[in-house]
């Protein structure tokens, strides 16, 4: 590098300094901000995501309470009692996927390793709950559907019978199916989308290590025909030395 | 002063004595005031957050790039191409530092804007300076990945702050 560019590359060192300096005095931030600042919430994807969740969570908790007074409200109907207990498991499992990605999202909130590392672990979670996340959330809108179907045929009816009518059930179970479809396909985009800016990152970070890797087969192979080389040269030098002394 | 006050007094006097890398950040990675607070916010957020896992035997220096770098690249800012034109960007620049619109800094924060995020980071670790090494132990980059890009990144600087100063 000559000297003018090195210069010139100073030049802009300490412009960037002066820089940062007179942000940093414009900006002070002393103790009493940073602490009004740590009580605040974060506004960040993975808080909302937690916030959502255990939402949806506390949520579930209260349709699962819904079934268990439904179910002792109507110990002898063995129709309810089975509806409301495979609700009760499902609604189990769904906080359970639940608490298990809050607990994700904990741990991805505190920074481990380098920037790559960090962000090819964020990756890996929201990959491996690209489906989970939305379908827990969705059991909601399903068991909140079948409740209140059940709520709606005990107070109407004053009893809850299996549906007789086939065509009543198809249309049940129609709807059923369509709002839950309808609420998995809503959350879906949530991850899909992080998942999407996250690869954008680790792609750009990943773009130049394959020429460098190219780079450098290119200089291990430069050092190994120069060495070849070198070694031919010194063998013709020592052949010919021989010769030349052979025939002296 | 039980565990968890000391923690926070030594978290805080960390900060405030490093709180230089944190404003630069923001200036490279934020076009106005309110995307700077949000973001501010979330650095802090994080930092304290991440603060348990600190291993005190890295430069905590080095440890706030990390986190505040990572906080950066993730955060969901408003997409300045969208918002603002080269003139708002300058005046907005100008603004900031309480500068003159032609003067020679905005000619440096307006090449730094050109590149994409991962760039920027890169950028703003080799203007403060960082060994290769420290880059790769912050970025996760091979050094040689990180010399090409570097190489690249001044190219690109070069151009467009000679265009920027012909202006």
């Amino acid at each position: 590098m000559n000297n003018n560019s090195k210069n010139k590359e100073q030049e802009i060192f300490n412009l960037w300094e002066k820089a940062g300096n007179v942000l940093t005095n414009q900006q002070q931030l002393n103790k009493e901000k940073m602490e009004t600042l740590l009580n605040k919430s974060s506004s960040e994807f993975s808080t909302n995501q937690k916030k959502l969740l255990k939402a949806d969570a506390i949520f579930k908790v209260a349709l699962i309470f819904g079934f268990i007074v439904i179910a002792a409200f109507n110990l002898s109907n063995l129709f309810v009692m089975v509806t409301a207990l495979i609700c009760i498991i499902i609604g189990t499992f769904g906080i359970k996927q639940e608490r298990l990605m809050i607990e994700g999202l904990n741990d991805l909130q505190e920074f481990r390793g380098t920037i790559r590392n960090q962000l090819e672990r964020d990756i890996r979670f929201f990959r491996n709950n690209l489906v989970r996340y939305p379908l827990s959330l969705s059991l909601s809108i399903f068991l909140f559907y079948i409740l209140g179907s059940l709520v709606y045929h005990g107070i109407k009816y004053e009893a809850i019978r299996p549906v007789e009518d086939l065509e009543d059930g198809f249309v049940l179970i129609s709807f059923l199916m369509i709002s839950f479809i309808f609420s998995f396909v809503a959350y879906y985009p949530f991850f899909r989308s992080r998942i999407k800016y996250l690869n954008s990152l680790i792609k750009d970070i990943e773009q130049e290590e394959k020429i460098a890797s190219h780079i450098d087969t290119e200089e291990a192979r430069k050092k190994k025909t120069s060495t070849i080389t070198t070694i031919l040269i010194i063998v013709g030098i020592i052949v010919l030395i021989s010769l030349i002394i052979a025939y002296l | 002063m039980d565990q968890q006050n000391k923690m926070k007094e030594k978290f805080l006097n960390l900060v405030e004595m490093h709180q230089g890398i944190i404003h630069k950040i923001l200036s490279i990675y934020t076009y106005d005031k309110e995307d700077r607070k949000d973001l501010l916010q979330e650095i802090m957020l994080q930092l304290w957050k991440s603060f348990p896992g600190f291993l005190e035997k890295a430069a905590f220096s080095t440890w706030m790039y990390k986190v505040a770098l990572n906080t950066a690249l993730l955060h969901k800012r408003k997409k300045m191409k969208e918002k603002y034109t080269v003139d708002t960007l300058i005046e907005t620049r100008a603004m900031q530092f309480g500068i003159a619109k032609n003067d020679i800094t905005i000619s440096l924060y307006m090449a730094i804007d050109q590149l994409g995020p991962i760039d920027k980071a890169i950028a703003l670790l080799y203007l403060e300076q960082k060994s290769y090494k420290e880059m790769e132990s912050i970025l996760g980059m091979k050094k040689n990945n990180i010399g090409v890009r570097i190489s690249r990144i001044k190219d690109k600087l070069k151009k467009i702050f000679e265009y920027e100063q012909q202006l």
